[in-house]
């Protein structure tokens, strides 16, 4: 048996064994907690540090996050219209916790968004990374866990999305006088 | 163009979504403007103002997750998520400074001292 398969299944017989278990799985693996948290945390890094350096970091590191996930977006729209791989439910027998998502199963688009943040964040503060690299991997494995995503799928999303903050960062020549210009027009509206 | 591509599904859960961020976002900012000692943003300072920070947070969830029923069926996606949340932090950050402000000032008339002039009136 393909190795991917093998280890969803691994994971996903699991779901119905232990009620609560369930119940946070369901509680996590939905479109809004996480991701709203991480932004949450986002926003806090907009407005923390104790010096200016500080603070420009912090928010070289917010907009970096967002240039991210502009360009994931707009890589994975690509990539769907080349490939598309069916979700777990489609083709396998699954125990489901979650509804049933249309779009292609790998790339992971939450996972990619999650570590978008956890990599961004590393950047400015890597103990807030560390917190929410835990968020980001408990994330995925809820993915897995409730027969949405394979494990190849969160694996790819979350490479795709550390790997896309790395990039813009060692493209700073560009995207850091970029990220200078909006932090000083949000300065200016009173906005950061 | 941009908002041309977004879908809201039903109204409701947009709404429900928007005032959870708000008020997420209100808390946070509220954490922050302790932790950092930003007396633009500040509203309390001390325990009171970190309680109220995180009760404000744990409100926000609390009510999102047990009072929207469309949580776990397709609704809205990506990119109106980030929009909304864009929305509600243009309208938290505005409203927290002007919150602020309006503490500043109520703090301050509190504190100010008696006029001396009517202290040395004689009692008729």
């Amino acid at each position: 048996m393909n190795p991917d398969v093998w280890l969803f299944h691994a994971i996903n017989d699991f779901v119905g064994t232990v009620p609560l278990i369930d119940w946070l799985t369901r509680a996590l693996v939905n479109d809004y907690a996480a991701p709203t948290t991480m932004a949450l945390v986002a926003a806090a890094l907009w407005f923390a540090g104790a010096t200016p350096e500080e603070r420009t970091r912090n928010q070289r590191a917010v907009v970096f996050i967002a240039l991210a996930l502009l360009f994931c977006n707009a890589l994975i729209k690509d990539l769907s219209y080349v490939y598309f791989r069916p979700r777990p439910f489609a083709t396998e027998s699954v125990k489901l916790l979650f509804y049933r998502p249309s779009v292609s199963s790998f790339p992971s688009i939450p996972i990619e968004v999650a570590f978008c943040f956890v990599a961004g964040a590393w950047y400015a503060n890597p103990r807030v990374s560390k917190g929410l690299l835990v968020l980001a991997a408990l994330y995925a494995l809820a993915r897995v866990y409730a027969g949405v995503h394979y494990p190849s799928d969160v694996i790819g999303g979350a490479l795709i999305g550390a790997g896309m903050v790395h990039i813009v960062v060692r493209l700073g020549f560009v995207f850091v006088p970029l990220a200078d210009v909006a932090i000083r027009l949000a300065r200016r509206l009173q906005f950061a | 163009m941009f908002f041309d591509l977004l879908h809201f599904g039903s109204g409701p859960q947009a709404i429900h979504y928007f005032f959870f961020c708000l008020m997420a976002l209100l808390g946070t900012i509220q954490g922050i403007a302790i932790r950092y000692g930003r007396p633009d943003l500040l509203w309390f300072e001390g325990w009171f103002g970190y309680a109220l920070s995180g009760g404000i947070i744990v409100g926000s969830f609390v009510w999102f997750f047990l009072t929207d029923q469309e949580i776990f069926i397709p609704g809205l996606a990506g990119g109106e998520l980030f929009t909304l949340f864009v929305i509600a932090f243009v309208v938290a950050v505005p409203l927290t400074r002007a919150i602020a402000f309006a503490a500043t000032r109520l703090r301050a008339l509190a504190l100010q001292p008696k006029s001396p002039a009517r202290e040395k009136e004689p009692l008729l």
